[in-house]
């Protein structure tokens, strides 16, 4: 008796998480989405790589520290708003490209459809992919540094390659936080809505950049 | 991009190495090993995304 109660306890917790946590992505994206259109309508420059870096790591950083409290819930919409005013740029760049305006809803339609399937897949198999963590977390850091050097040298082809690291780590990524809140490794909405906004922030770009590429409206 | 620029960067990124590379090894040896068909169970539907990725791809080239 007591441990079927002990059971359903958990099974409301989890239950709660995984709404709590879809509730904050829908928010913050939306609000992502509102600030990339802020920085599309007012054509504004890209951010000096410096200032976008330590905007990232920082609200990041400061996120992850206050996510048991309120200020954590301020943080998250502080880095997602700033994320999403990131990606303003960006857009407008392929938006001038002929084609562009193709490009840019392919990416976000396919990072919607790769998204939701991930989800539905990991949600509904009800699979534990904790064993997953370590080797995202090692391959997140080599592709993070792929892509630095990618950038530093100028060399499009390990850029490209770099994006489709990004396109596979930010897949398995939806997949092991998925399975995290349904198996109570992560009982901390906060951080699981920054994981998920992450990974999908990365896959959306990653896809513009393949598809721009690839797709023969990048040169 | 300016050299100076590209200097605080890798001094940026030299000091999250420093954070990272560390909880990385932590992860990497705590957390629970998969066994073949675990590794399976996720290769599938990372491989159909691979599929999804390149049809999209074939698509914006046509």
């Amino acid at each position: 008796m007591q441990t079927q109660s002990l059971q359903q306890t958990q099974i409301l917790a989890t239950n709660k998480v995984i709404r709590n946590t879809y509730s904050l992505l829908a928010l913050t994206l939306l609000f992502s989405a509102a600030t990339a259109g802020i920085g599309i309508l007012t054509n504004m420059a890209p951010l000096n790589p410096i200032i976008t870096l330590v905007g990232y790591f920082g609200l990041l950083f400061a996120t992850s520290r206050f996510s048991n409290s309120g200020l954590g819930l301020l943080f998250v919409f502080l880095l997602t708003g700033f994320m999403g005013l990131t990606l303003g740029p960006i857009i407008n760049l392929y938006l001038s490209i002929p084609n562009g305006d193709q490009t840019v809803m392919m990416a976000l339609g396919g990072t919607g459809a790769i998204f939701l399937g991930l989800s539905g897949y990991a949600l509904t198999s009800r699979k534990n992919f904790s064993f997953m963590g370590g080797f995202i977390m090692a391959g997140v850091l080599v592709a993070f540094l792929a892509g630095l050097a990618a950038m530093f040298f100028s060399i499009p082809a390990l850029a490209l390659g770099v994006s489709a690291m990004f396109v596979l780590l930010m897949s398995a990524m939806i997949l092991w936080q998925t399975s995290e809140m349904i198996h109570g490794g992560e009982t901390n909405y906060i951080l699981a809505t920054v994981n998920l906004y992450v990974s999908i922030y990365n896959l959306f770009l990653s896809l513009l950049h393949l598809l721009g590429a690839l797709g023969g409206s990048d040169d | 991009m300016e050299t100076w620029e590209k200097v605080v960067i890798a001094i940026l990124v030299g000091g999250l190495l420093f954070l990272f590379i560390p909880a990385t090894s932590r992860t990497l040896k705590n957390s629970p090993k998969g066994s073949a068909s675990d590794w399976l169970s996720a290769a599938k539907p990372i491989g159909l995304v691979v599929v999804f990725v390149l049809i999209l791809i074939y698509i914006a080239r046509n």
